[in-house]
């Protein structure tokens, strides 16, 4: 089963980032719901952002990985 | 007069809790102008369009709040300075009773079964957290609009790799297992799917298919621009693939304004394949080309509704005008028509649903001729000034101009309110048309809110020797917080007519304002 079919399948359990009402319209009607008290990442700043990304997406990079076994070994 | 922008350092708040904020400053005794802002790029620029940004609000940031204030004297400052700390205090104390996750990553930890992450952060900042999402192997529902077309087709295209439903960008609202999100009505669960890239088209089938007893599988929105020749309708066409596995859906129906051809082609090729049967309303759109390709084609919102479910009632889906009849709408038509002077012609329709302005100019076409609009069906209908009708017109007053800095026509009912004063004074005006939405999200009391200036709109014109007909459709369902009866209760007590649904009300006013002259054109 594709992970879409579980929305329909599965019982609905929601994350939501941004408008608060969206979560208290979830509750009232007994979903489930957990509120993320979301802030702009980086102070807003969409450059910084975008290089902490770079950054993080490098950080999962098979290279990466290769340049970090020598440190868990420690 | 006064006037001070205050900027709070680290103070953020959802656009919605802004929204409300600034909406009730603005009502304060003196208040002449009132803005609670998030330091964005796009609001510090209109914040400059009205010279209220100051060298301190220049440099703030996204996570800076911004208090813009114009008040007739110092006292009504004051007030109006502590009304907004009141407001924002009074969220926090909420918030203090838990203590909420910071980031998604955070939010998993608390719930890792999650199965739908709803996004509604700026657009700037949605593709980042809808991509985290998607990586996790989560399903998206992005509310949020401004979101650049290739970032919304990267999004899609890595979801669909994925096998995940991505909803939105600009997405309004769905309906999953009978659960609403976003702005939607309460309806019953039933045997039908929709998939729409209008939410307001979306609301208005769903509580259309509930008044006629039936009910909603899924309703899935995939976002004003997913029929885009760019985007290639990839949240349709996987919408629809997932409905045709979905046991509870029967049958299902297609919204869009028309898409491009090739768009159209792919979307029911995919829609040919499915073997339930499948209702398509590209408002406007070719017809011929929907029935070569097996589907069922509808020409509005209502058709689509209605025809869908005679087609899983097992019965012959009959075309509808009015589901009044005939002999009692052409009396409502003499009666209101009657009291018109000679120079009152015209239909002026104000709406806060973007796909009912565009059917009602795809309905009034074919009776009155083409119709003046800020989003006209042929360019050369577009308003010069859109502040200002002209001969027939019909305004969608959620699109941007409308909306820059202002909350939607569907919380805000600021503008419309006084627009329907204006096209009162108008002495050419016949009819004033109007839709009113209900549901979640949307305003607690619409009646409220325009019963005074509708009542204010009839007696300008009595003041001025005339009679004003308004004529309005509800979009909601007895169940909606609001209750549609008790709404459509109190439009009719300030003498609206008030249709079923926004195709009729279209209808009605165009015979009202032609005197029955159309009557033969749309009876036949």
């Amino acid at each position: 089963m594709s992970k879409r079919e579980n929305l329909l399948n599965k019982k609905l359990k929601v994350i939501n980032l941004g408008i608060q009402t969206f979560a208290e319209d979830l509750k009232k009607q007994g979903v489930e719901v957990v509120h993320v008290d979301w802030r702009p990442p980086a102070g807003g700043d969409v450059e910084i952002l975008k290089l902490l990304d770079k950054l993080e997406e490098g950080a999962d990079s098979p290279s990466r990985n290769y340049l970090k076994k020598p440190t868990s070994k420690q | 007069m006064a006037v001070k922008v205050i900027v709070r350092k680290d103070t953020y708040r959802d656009s919605v809790t802004l929204m409300k904020i600034s909406n009730k400053v603005a009502e304060l005794k003196g208040v002449l102008q009132a803005a609670v802002v998030m330091a964005t790029p796009t609001n510090k620029q209109l914040l400059k369009d009205v010279k209220l940004l100051t060298d301190e609000s220049k440099t703030a940031g996204p996570n800076d709040l911004v208090i813009a204030l114009n008040t007739e004297n110092q006292e009504s400052m004051n007030n109006a300075i502590s009304e907004v700390d009141r407001l924002l205090f009074a969220r926090e104390a909420v918030e203090v009773e838990e203590v909420l996750p910071k980031t998604l990553d955070s939010a998993l930890h608390t719930m890792p079964d999650a199965n739908l992450v709803m996004i509604s952060v700026p657009g700037e900042f949605a593709k980042r957290e809808a991509l985290r999402a998607i990586r996790k192997g989560l399903n998206v529902f992005l509310f949020s609009s401004n979101v650049p077309i290739e970032e919304e087709l990267e999004l899609k295209k890595i979801s669909r790799e994925k096998g995940l439903l991505m909803m939105g960008p600009d997405c309004g609202t769905a309906i999953i297992n009978n659960i609403v999100l976003g702005f939607g009505n309460i309806v019953n669960q039933g045997p039908i799917g929709v998939i729409s890239a209008s939410g307001t088209g979306l609301q208005q089938v769903s509580t259309l298919i509930h008044r006629e007893g039936l009910g909603i599988s899924q309703a899935i929105g995939t976002g004003g621009n997913d029929l885009s020749e760019k985007i290639g309708g990839i949240t349709m066409i996987e919408g629809i693939k997932l409905l045709k596995e979905d046991k509870k859906t029967q049958a299902i129906v297609l919204i869009s304004k028309p898409p491009s051809p090739q768009v159209s082609e792919k979307v029911l090729k995919v829609a040919s394949r499915c073997k339930k049967q499948i209702v398509v309303n590209f408002l406007g759109g070719e017809l011929d080309e929907i029935r070569e390709k097996g589907c069922i084609a509808a020409t509005t919102l209502e058709d689509a509704a209605k025809t869908v479910c005679a087609l899983v009632q097992g019965k012959k889906p009959e075309k509808t005008i009015f589901t009044i009849p005939k002999r009692r709408i052409m009396s409502i038509v003499n009666a209101e028509s009657s009291k018109l002077s000679k120079m009152q012609k015209y239909v002026r329709g104000l709406f806060s649903g973007g796909t009912l302005c565009y059917e009602a100019l795809v309905v009034l076409a074919p009776l009155i001729g083409d119709v003046y609009s800020n989003v006209p069906l042929k360019p050369n209908y577009k308003l010069e000034d859109m502040n200002v009708s002209k001969k027939h017109t019909c305004i969608d007053m959620g699109s941007e101009e409308f909306t820059v800095g202002r909350p939607h026509p569907m919380i805000d009912f600021t503008l419309r309110k006084r627009r329907i004063v204006q096209e009162a004074k108008d002495p050419e005006t016949a009819v004033v048309l109007l839709d009113v939405v209900l549901g979640y999200g949307a305003h607690q009391n619409p009646a409220a809110e325009l019963v005074p200036s509708i009542a204010d709109a009839k007696t300008v014109a009595e003041q001025n020797g005339r009679f004003l007909s308004v004529v309005a459709s509800i979009v909601g369902t007895p169940e909606d917080p609001q209750d549609l009866r008790k709404q459509q209760r109190k439009f009719k007590e300030a003498g609206v007519i008030v249709m079923p649904s926004s195709a009729q009300a279209t209808r009605i006013a165009a015979l009202i304002a032609t005197r029955g002259a159309v009557e033969e054109k749309l009876f036949g």
